[in-house]
């Protein structure tokens, strides 16, 4: 078998430019007042939510790179499992 | 809560969380739990501190090419799906109900901590650096400890994705990052070297939060101020605690916070 090029270290930059946005963002929705600090919020925990899955997203675009199409299949399958939990929980809400 | 009182749990829980190896969670949610707040609102703003954490964490367990991706989100299908169901039922399900499960959680991870092995896997003089990582179309691979590089196959994993249905189930109702069941789970039972295990659950206990928050964000549980404070106090602790673990006896210290969270489950108890 041959060893994969999915070591993450591209991710490193990358989610460390996402810790001090969050930083800076959680900062502001703590110190303004209003909307503004209520958007900020928002931003930070947008990000915070958003961050995980964008990692999913970057590994199965790699292992589709590695045509490993198992796995793709797998990485997919768990997008999808969030995707349908956000839409049953949508549509209880309505 | 007051928003810096707040801070400063997640702060103190992140970084005790960070040095035990266990996430901050199951001990910040105990801590607003016992405080007074519900656990339908203390669960969201522990997962933020779990998906803080995730992200603090990543980028030292990248470097050190530990975190087997194909392995990771393998498993985190089955523990993404228990989250979801878990998070669609919390608000239905009785407080009571909910605080003995993290009680019974804060004692599993107590118990997890105070008693870790040591190595399985063995180093294979053939291989060498081109080799650590993962394999194509396999959820093996190899991973570096010192000099060596040491090879590993995932055994038993269809009781391994039964255990994460269950970590994501506990980490949807209370809160906690179920950590304390993925990494002894994909250690001990699919026997993944502990380091691999370790950075592994923290890439996919932050899929797990996110999948649960995204819930929580539609019914409209997410205070965002409280969130903010959280993040920083997370990602501070989180980041001065990985630190400070390579100064301390991990042994001690996780024998130390086993003995807090046993404390802490007997509370929550007594209290429900």
């Amino acid at each position: 078998m041959t060893t994969s090029s999915i070591t993450g270290r591209r991710q490193g930059p990358w989610l460390r430019g996402t810790i001090w946005v969050l930083t800076v963002t959680a900062l502001c929705a703590l110190l303004v007042p209003g909307t503004p600090g209520a958007i900020a919020g928002g931003l930070a925990v947008t990000l915070l939510v958003a961050t995980p899955l964008l990692r999913v997203v970057w590994v199965v675009i790699r292992l589709a790179g590695e045509r490993d199409g198992r796995f793709v299949r797998v990485g997919l399958a768990l997008l999808t499992a969030v995707a349908i939990g956000v839409l049953i929980s949508m549509f209880l809400r309505s | 809560m007051n928003v810096f009182v707040l801070m400063l749990a997640a702060a103190a829980t992140s970084g005790l969380g960070a040095l035990a190896g266990i996430g901050g969670a199951v001990l910040l949610v105990p801590f607003l739990v016992l405080s007074g707040m519900p656990v339908v609102e203390a669960a969201p703003l522990g997962l933020v501190s779990v998906a803080a954490l995730s992200i603090a964490a990543a980028p030292t367990h990248l470097r050190h090419r530990v975190v087997n991706h194909r392995l990771g989100i393998t498993t985190e299908v089955a523990a993404s799906a228990g989250a979801v169901v878990g998070a669609l039922v919390s608000d239905v399900v009785p407080n009571q109900l909910l605080v003995y499960v993290l009680a019974v959680s804060a004692f599993l991870a107590a118990l997890v901590g105070g008693r870790r092995k040591g190595l399985r896997n063995v180093p294979d003089p053939s291989l060498g650096p081109a080799d650590i990582g993962e394999r194509i179309g396999s959820l093996g691979g190899a991973y570096p400890l010192g000099d060596h590089v040491v090879p590993y196959e995932v055994r038993r994993l269809r009781a391994g994705l039964g255990f994460m249905t269950v970590a994501g189930l506990i980490a949807g109702t209370a809160g906690v990052s179920g950590g304390f069941i993925k990494t002894p789970a994909t250690s001990e039972l699919m026997h993944v070297p502990t380091k691999v295990a370790a950075a592994t659950t923290t890439f996919t206990i932050g899929i797990t939060a996110a999948a649960a928050l995204s819930v929580f964000a539609v019914q409209g549980r997410i205070d965002t101020r409280s969130a903010a404070a959280v993040i920083l106090g997370a990602v501070g602790g989180s980041i001065l605690g990985a630190r400070l673990q390579a100064q301390l006896d991990p042994t001690k210290v996780r024998l130390g916070l086993s003995f807090v969270l046993v404390v802490v489950s007997i509370v929550m108890v007594v209290s429900a």
